[in-house]
C-alpha cells in the first residue's frame, strides 16, 4: 500500500526533476500546451455543435408528442389523409386518444417593406431576408398535449395571453413562441409576413407562448396554429403530417398491430422516438465526419506532446541514468514521465475547454445552417452544455496524451543506469536501429493498405480512418532511415555551395539522429495533415464546380424562395408551371418534385421529373458516360416491357444501397407496391442519401401529388434569360414568394452551400496551420536548446555570432524543408484514403483528383516562413550564448 | 603519506559527525569478483578479462591503471550499474547477476555509494536537493514492512541528515544554490555527501580528484580516508594518481582489461 508521506516524496521528486525542467523550457511548454489546447477545443467546438442539432430535434419531439407513445406517419413522404381518422374513432372505448398534427416549416419574411404596398407584395423575394421557423399545428378543441402537461403553469408568457381564446381559429392566426417573440420583436396583436409554400401570408399574432410544455418545443422559436387555418396556410386541406396517439402502455403492442392492419400499406404506426433516432441516423454521417476530422487537430496536438517528451527524455537521458544510479527503479521513473505528460495534458485540455466552448458558439452557426439546409429542415437551437460534454473532452485531451506519451515513457524507463555515465548512446543506437524501424513502417504501410480496402463499419469508414493513423505511424517509423540517407548529402552540398560551416549545421543535426527524426517526423504530420484536408477539400470543390457545369444547363431555376433557406420545405403549386410555360421565350420546362421516402429502414430522396425534357435538353452525367436520350431510348421500352418504373438513380444511392443498372427494386406508394427498373446511375452531389428519379406522370399518378419542387426553364436560344425572368415575374401574384435564378446565380448559390458546408472544414484547416506552426516553433527550439554546447564549443574555436546565427537559420531551413518534403508525400497518400475510402464510405460520392495548387503552395510558403521565423530566436539565442556558458552547462 | 594522513581536513564538522554516523551503521560485508568479463558486443575485444577481486569489509582499495584500461567499467559492474558478460559479483554474499532490476536498484539505493567522475549532478536542483536525493528515493517507495519510520522518512528528518553530511563536507553556506554556480571542487564535494548522505555500506568512486586541483583533490581524499577510518566504511576507489592511492590501505592495478597481482 502506498502511503501519504511516500505520495508526498514522490510528488516533490516530481516537482524537482520534472516540473523545473519544464518551467526552465517554459516557451517549448507553452507551444506544447497549446497545441493540445487547440486540439481539444475544435473537439469539443464540433462534437457541442453537432450534437445540437440532434438534441434539438429530440427535444422538440418529445415536447410536441407530449404523453403520446404511438404515432402513424408515412413512409412515402407523402401527407396522410384525415379521412382515416373517423376509422379510429373505436380507440376511445379502450381508452385510448389520438390528435391530428400537421408540421412544416414557415419563413418570417425580415427586413421593411415599401410603404405605399402591402407588406407581403413584393414577389422579388431575391431582396428579402427570411429565417425558418417550424409552424405546428393541433386541433386546439381536442387536443390533448397541452392538458396532458403535469405542471400547472400558465401556458403564455407574460404580456402574451390571448385577448379572445376564439381568435385562434380564425383564419390567418397563430400563436408564436416566447424566443420567436423575443427575436423578432413580435407582440400579441402585431402582424407578421410568413412564406408558406411559394406565398407570402399575413398571420395575426393571437398569444404569445411560455417556454413551458409545447411553448418550448423548438426552442421557443415555433409559430403554432390550429388545424383548419393550418392546412388553408399550406395549400393542404384534408392532409396531416401525423397522428399521435396515447395508448395504455401494457395493451401498446397488440393496439399497435390492431391500427397498422387499419392502415394502408405506405403509413406506419411507431413509437414516436424512431423519429428521433431517424434524425440522428440522417446526420450520423455529417457528424462522424467532423468528428473524425476534429479529431485530426487532436492528434496533431498529441504528436506536439510526443514530440516535447520523446525530445526530453532524449536530452535527459543521462539525468535519468543518475537516478537510476542512485536507486530510482524504473517504475518511478516511468511514473515521472507520465506524470509529465499528464502534467501538460490537464493544462492543455483544461485549456482547451474554454477555448471550445469560446469556438463552438462560431462552429454552431455554420453547422447549424447545413443541417437547417440540407437535412432536418429545422434550425437548430442554441448549445446545451453539460459537465459530461466538458468530461467527454477532457477524456480524449488526457488519453491521446497517454496515447502520445507511451512511447517516451517506455523510453525513459528502459534508460540503463549505466548511461549516467555516457553521452550519445541513444543516438548510437538509433543509427543501428533504423533499418529495422523501417521495416516497421515498411510493416504498418502494409498494414494500412490492408485497412484502406476494407468496408465500412456500419457505414463509418472506421478502417479508413485507422489506415490514416497507420500511415502517420509508418512516415515516423521510416523518417530515421530516410535522414540518415539523406542527411550528409545534403551536409556535403552545403558545405560545397554554403561554406563549411552551413554543411556542419546539417552535420549535427545529422550526430542527433533520434531528436532530428522525432522533429521531423512530428513537422511532416503536420504538414500531411494540412496537404491532405487541402487537396479533399480543393478536389471536392472542383469536382463539384464541373459537376455543375454539366448538369446545371437550363436558363432558369425556379423554386418557392423557402427552399432556398432549405431543401425539404415548400411546394410550387402546378398552376405556376402553366404560367411558365406559357411566358414567352419558354421553349421547355423540366417539373421536378423530390420528397423524402423511406427506402430498406433509411432515408432517401424519392424524385419524378420529366424524363422527355431531360433527355432532350439537358445533360444529366451518367457514370457509364453515355448520353441519357440514348440510354432512355434503349432501356425505357425495355423496363416499361417489364412491367417497371424506369428510373435514374444517383451515385450515392447506388452505393449505399448496392443497386447497379438493370436491377428492379419496389418501394411503398399510396396505391401499393411499385416495382423501379434502373435505367442508369448518374453523378449527384445534392444528397449524401441519394436520389431515385422517375418519370412525373406515374408519380402523379401513383403518388396523386401533382405539387413541384423547382422548374428548370429551358429558353429559346433568342431569348434573354433576364427579360424572361422579368416577364415571368410580372404575370405572378402579388404574393408570390419564388426564387428565380439565372444559370450562373444558381452555379454561384450552389458553391456557396458547398463552401458554407465546408465553412468548419475550413476553419480545421487553420487549426491544422496553427498546430504546424507551433510544431515548427517547438522543434526548432529544442534542438537549438539542445545544440547549445556545440554552438558554444564552436564559439569557443572562434565562430563569430553570426556564424552561430546563420548555422542555426540552416538548421532551422533544413528541418522546416524536409519536415515539409516528408508530410507532402505523406499527405498526398492521406489524401488518396480521405478522397478514395473515407469519403466515398462516408458520403457515397465520387471525388476527382485535383491539386489545389495556390492554396498548397500559400500553405508551404507559410510554414517554411514560419520555420525562418521559428529559427531566428533560437539563432539570437544561440548567438548569444557565451562559450563558457555553454559547455558549463554541460 | 603522513603529512596527508595527519592533515586537518578542510571540512568542517569531520570529526564531530563521524561519531554518530558510526552508531547508525551496520557490520559491513565484504565484496567479491569472481572471474569477472565484459564486452559489449560480441565481436568486440574485452574490456574486463577474468578479473578476481575481494574487499574485506571496512577495507579501502585504489585502484590504479592507464585510461582506457578498464577500471570504470569495473567499477560499474561492482555497482551494478552494468552486468559482467561473464563471472559474478557478490555483495554481502549475494550475487549480483542473479537479482531482478529492482532489486539490483533497491541495493544500490541502500547500500552502495557511487562517486562519478563527472560529479552528475541534477542542473535543476539545488545542492541540498541533490545531496538529499537518495533518500528522497527511498522515502516515495514503500518498502513493505517498513512501517512505524515515518521519523526517518519525514522531510525534517532528511534536511536534519542532509545539513550534517553538507557540514562534512564543508558546504553548509552553498545549500541553495545550482550546480552550476559551483566550482569543481564543490561539485565534487557535493557528488561525495550524495554517495554517502544514505551510509552506504560500500562506497565506490570513480578518480573523486581526477577533475580537481591539487588542495582540492586532497580535501576530498581526505574526507573518504576519514569516513573508512571513522565508519569503517569499504571503499573502492579508482585513480591513476599515486598520490591519491597512497591514501588507500591496499592498491591494485589494472592493465588491458586484467587485474594485476600485487
Amino acid at each position: 500500500m502506498f502511503r501519504i508521506s511516500s505520495l508526498i516524496a514522490g510528488f516533490r521528486l516530481f516537482r524537482q526533476c520534472n516540473l523545473r525542467d519544464l518551467y526552465r523550457n517554459r516557451l517549448r511548454t507553452t507551444l506544447t500546451i497549446l497545441g493540445i489546447a487547440l486540439g481539444v477545443a475544435v473537439l469539443l467546438a464540433i462534437h457541442l455543435s453537432s450534437r445540437a442539432a440532434v438534441v434539438h430535434f429530440e427535444d422538440s419531439l418529445v415536447r410536441v408528442a407530449g404523453k403520446s407513445n404511438l404515432e402513424i406517419v408515412s413512409e412515402t413522404g407523402q401527407p396522410l389523409s384525415e379521412a382515416i381518422l373517423p376509422q379510429l374513432s373505436w380507440l376511445w372505448q379502450v381508452p385510448s386518444h389520438y390528435s391530428p398534427v400537421l408540421e412544416s416549416t414557415v419563413a418570417i419574411q425580415q427586413g421593411k417593406h415599401p410603404p405605399n404596398r402591402p407588406a407581403e407584395s413584393s414577389p422579388d423575394s431575391e431582396s428579402l431576408s427570411a429565417t425558418l421557423v417550424p409552424l405546428l399545428a393541433v386541433n386546439m378543441l381536442a387536443d390533448r398535449q397541452g392538458q396532458d402537461r403535469e405542471d400547472q403553469s400558465s401556458p403564455w408568457a407574460p404580456g402574451g395571453e390571448p385577448t379572445n381564446l376564439w381568435d385562434i381559429f380564425k383564419p390567418a392566426h397563430a400563436y408564436v413562441g416566447q424566443q420567436l417573440a423575443r427575436q423578432q420583436g413580435l407582440k400579441r396583436g402585431q402582424k407578421m409576413v410568413v412564406w408558406a409554400n411559394e406565398r407570402a401570408v399575413s398571420l395575426t399574432i393571437s398569444g404569445i407562448l411560455s417556454d413551458e410544455g409545447l411553448g418550448g418545443a423548438y426552442s421557443g422559436a415555433l409559430v403554432l396554429m390550429d388545424m383548419g387555418p393550418a392546412q388553408a396556410l399550406l395549400h393542404m386541406p384534408g392532409q396531416l403530417s401525423r397522428i399521435s396517439l396515447q395508448v395504455p402502455e401494457d395493451q401498446l403492442e397488440s393496439l399497435q398491430e390492431k391500427i397498422q392492419a387499419q392502415l394502408p400499406a405506405s403509413w406506419v404506426v411507431q413509437r414516436p422516438e424512431r423519429r428521433g433516432q431517424q434524425v440522428g441516423q440522417l446526420l450520423r454521417a455529417y457528424q462522424l465526419n467532423l468528428m473524425a476530422l476534429s479529431f485530426i487537430a487532436l492528434l496533431v496536438g498529441a504528436f506536439l506532446i510526443y514530440n516535447t517528451l520523446s525530445i526530453t527524455v532524449i536530452r535527459r537521458r543521462s539525468e535519468i541514468g543518475i537516478l537510476r544510479a542512485l536507486g530510482l527503479l524504473r517504475w518511478q521513473v516511468a511514473a515521472l514521465y507520465l506524470m509529465e505528460a499528464l502534467w501538460v495534458g490537464t493544462l492543455g485540455s483544461l485549456l482547451g475547454l474554454a477555448l471550445g466552448w469560446w469556438m463552438a458558439q462560431g462552429t454552431l452557426g455554420a453547422v447549424s445552417q447545413t443541417v437547417q439546409q440540407l437535412y432536418t429542415g429545422q434550425p437548430v437551437g442554441h448549445l446545451r452544455v453539460e459537465w459530461t460534454d466538458f468530461a467527454w473532452a477532457f477524456a480524449w485531451g488526457m488519453g491521446f496524451t497517454l496515447l502520445a506519451a507511451i512511447c517516451p515513457v517506455w523510453e525513459a524507463a528502459t534508460v540503463a543506469p549505466a548511461e549516467a555515465s555516457r553521452r550519445g548512446s541513444d543516438e548510437s543506437r538509433l543509427h543501428r536501429l533504423s533499418v529495422r524501424l523501417s521495416l516497421l513502417g515498411v510493416a504498418l504501410g502494409l498494414l494500412a493498405l490492408w485497412a484502406s480496402i476494407q468496408p465500412p463499419v456500419s457505414d463509418f469508414p472506421l478502417f479508413g480512418f485507422l489506415a490514416a493513423f497507420l500511415l502517420l505511424l509508418a512516415a515516423a517509423a521510416c523518417t530515421p532511415l530516410l535522414l540518415q540517407a539523406l542527411l550528409p548529402p545534403l551536409s556535403r552540398l552545403l558545405s560545397h555551395y554554403r561554406g563549411a560551416q552551413q554543411g556542419l549545421a546539417t552535420r549535427m543535426l545529422f550526430g542527433a539522429l533520434g531528436r532530428t527524426s522525432v522533429a521531423v517526423a512530428s513537422l511532416a504530420i503536420s504538414v500531411s495533415m494540412l496537404v491532405s484536408l487541402t487537396v479533399m477539400i480543393g478536389s471536392f470543390r472542383e469536382t463539384v464546380v464541373q459537376w455543375v457545369h454539366q448538369t446545371l444547363q437550363a436558363d432558369l431555376f425556379i423554386q418557392p424562395a423557402i427552399r432556398s433557406l432549405s431543401r425539404n420545405t415548400g411546394f410550387l403549386h402546378p398552376a405556376t408551371l402553366s404560367l411558365v410555360r406559357q411566358t414567352p421565350g419558354v421553349r421547355a420546362v423540366d417539373a421536378f418534385i423530390e420528397r423524402p421516402i423511406r427506402f430498406q429502414g433509411q432515408q432517401t430522396y424519392l424524385g419524378a421529373g420529366d424524363f422527355e425534357v431531360l433527355g432532350q435538353y439537358g445533360r444529366l452525367p451518367l457514370l457509364s458516360g453515355e448520353p441519357l436520350s440514348r440510354l432512355m431510348q434503349r432501356e425505357q421500352p425495355k423496363m416499361e416491357a417489364k412491367g417497371w418504373v424506369p428510373t435514374l438513380v444517383s451515385e450515392s444511392f447506388a452505393l449505399r444501397f448496392g443497386v447497379k443498372a438493370g436491377q428492379c427494386i419496389e418501394i411503398k406508394s399510396p396505391t401499393g407496391l411499385l416495382t423501379l427498373g434502373i435505367m442508369g446511375i448518374y453523378t449527384d452531389f445534392s444528397s449524401e442519401q441519394g436520389y431515385l428519379v422517375i418519370p412525373r406522370s406515374v408519380y402523379a399518378k401513383r403518388f396523386k401529388d401533382d405539387s413541384l419542387s423547382s422548374l428548370a426553364v429551358f429558353l429559346h436560344p433568342s431569348a434573354d434569360s433576364q427579360q424572361v425572368r422579368q416577364q415571368f415575374m410580372r404575370r405572378l401574384p402579388r404574393q408570390s414568394r419564388l426564387s428565380i435564378q439565372t444559370n450562373r446565380a444558381l452555379r454561384a448559390e450552389v458553391l456557396r452551400i458547398f463552401d458554407q458546408t465546408f465553412a468548419v472544414t475550413y476553419a480545421m484547416q487553420g487549426v491544422a496551420i496553427a498546430v504546424a506552426v507551433l510544431a515548427i516553433l517547438n522543434t526548432l527550439l529544442a534542438l537549438v536548446l539542445e545544440h547549445r554546447r556545440d554552438l558554444g564549443l564552436l564559439k569557443y574555436l572562434g565562430a563569430s555570432q553570426k556564424t552561430i546565427r546563420q548555422m542555426v537559420l540552416t538548421q532551422a531551413l533544413t528541418l522546416g524543408t524536409l519536415g515539409t518534403a516528408l508530410g507532402w508525400g505523406v499527405g498526398w497518400l492521406l489524401a488518396i484514403l480521405l478522397i478514395q475510402v473515407i469519403n466515398r464510405q462516408s458520403f457515397h460520392w465520387s471525388i476527382q483528383w485535383h491539386w489545389p495548387w495556390p492554396s498548397l503552395l500559400l500553405a508551404t510558403g507559410l510554414l517554411l516562413l514560419t520555420a525562418w521565423l521559428g529559427g531566428l530566436l533560437p539563432a539570437r539565442m544561440a548567438g548569444k550564448t557565451m562559450a563558457t556558458e555553454a559547455l558549463r552547462a554541460e | 603519506m603522513f603529512v596527508l594522513l595527519c592533515r586537518r581536513p578542510a571540512f568542517k564538522g569531520v570529526g564531530t559527525q563521524v561519531t554518530d554516523l558510526n552508531k547508525t551503521t551496520p557490520s559491513l560485508p565484504g565484496v567479491s569478483v569472481v572471474g569477472v568479463y565484459k564486452r559489449y558486443a560480441d565481436a568486440q575485444p574485452w574490456v574486463v578479462e577474468d578479473a578476481c577481486l575481494t574487499l574485506a569489509a571496512g577495507e579501502f582499495v585504489a585502484l590504479m591503471g592507464p585510461s582506457g584500461c578498464g577500471k570504470s567499467t569495473l567499477l560499474n559492474l561492482m555497482a551494478g550499474l552494468d552486468m559482467p558478460t561473464r563471472g559474478e559479483i557478490l555483495i554481502a554474499g549475494q550475487p549480483l547477476n542473479h537479482m531482478n532490476d529492482d532489486t539490483l536498484t533497491r541495493m544500490r539505493r541502500t547500500q552502495i555509494g557511487f562517486v562519478f567522475q563527472a560529479f552528475n549532478l541534477l542542473n535543476t536542483l539545488t545542492v541540498a536537493e541533490n545531496v538529499r536525493l537518495p533518500l528522497d528515493l527511498a522515502a516515495a517507495e514503500p518498502v513493505q514492512g517498513q512501517n512505524g519510520s515515518s521519523a526517518e522518512t519525514s522531510l525534517g528528518h532528511r534536511q536534519r541528515r542532509v545539513e550534517t553530511v553538507l557540514e562534512q563536507v564543508g558546504l553548509t553556506h552553498r545549500q541553495t544554490a545550482y550546480p552550476s554556480m559551483l566550482s569543481g571542487g564543490e561539485m565534487q564535494r557535493v557528488a561525495i555527501a550524495r554517495a554517502i548522505i544514505h551510509q552506504p555500506r560500500l562506497l565506490l568512486a570513480d578518480e573523486p580528484t581526477g577533475n580537481l586541483d591539487s588542495e582540492n583533490g586532497q580535501s576530498v581524499l581526505a574526507l573518504l580516508q576519514s569516513l573508512n577510518q571513522t565508519l569503517g566504511q569499504t571503499i573502492l576507489m579508482v585513480t591513476h594518481s599515486e598520490e591519491a592511492a597512497a591514501v588507500a590501505s591496499r592498491c591494485m592495478r589494472m592493465k588491458d582489461g586484467r587485474l594485476q597481482s600485487p
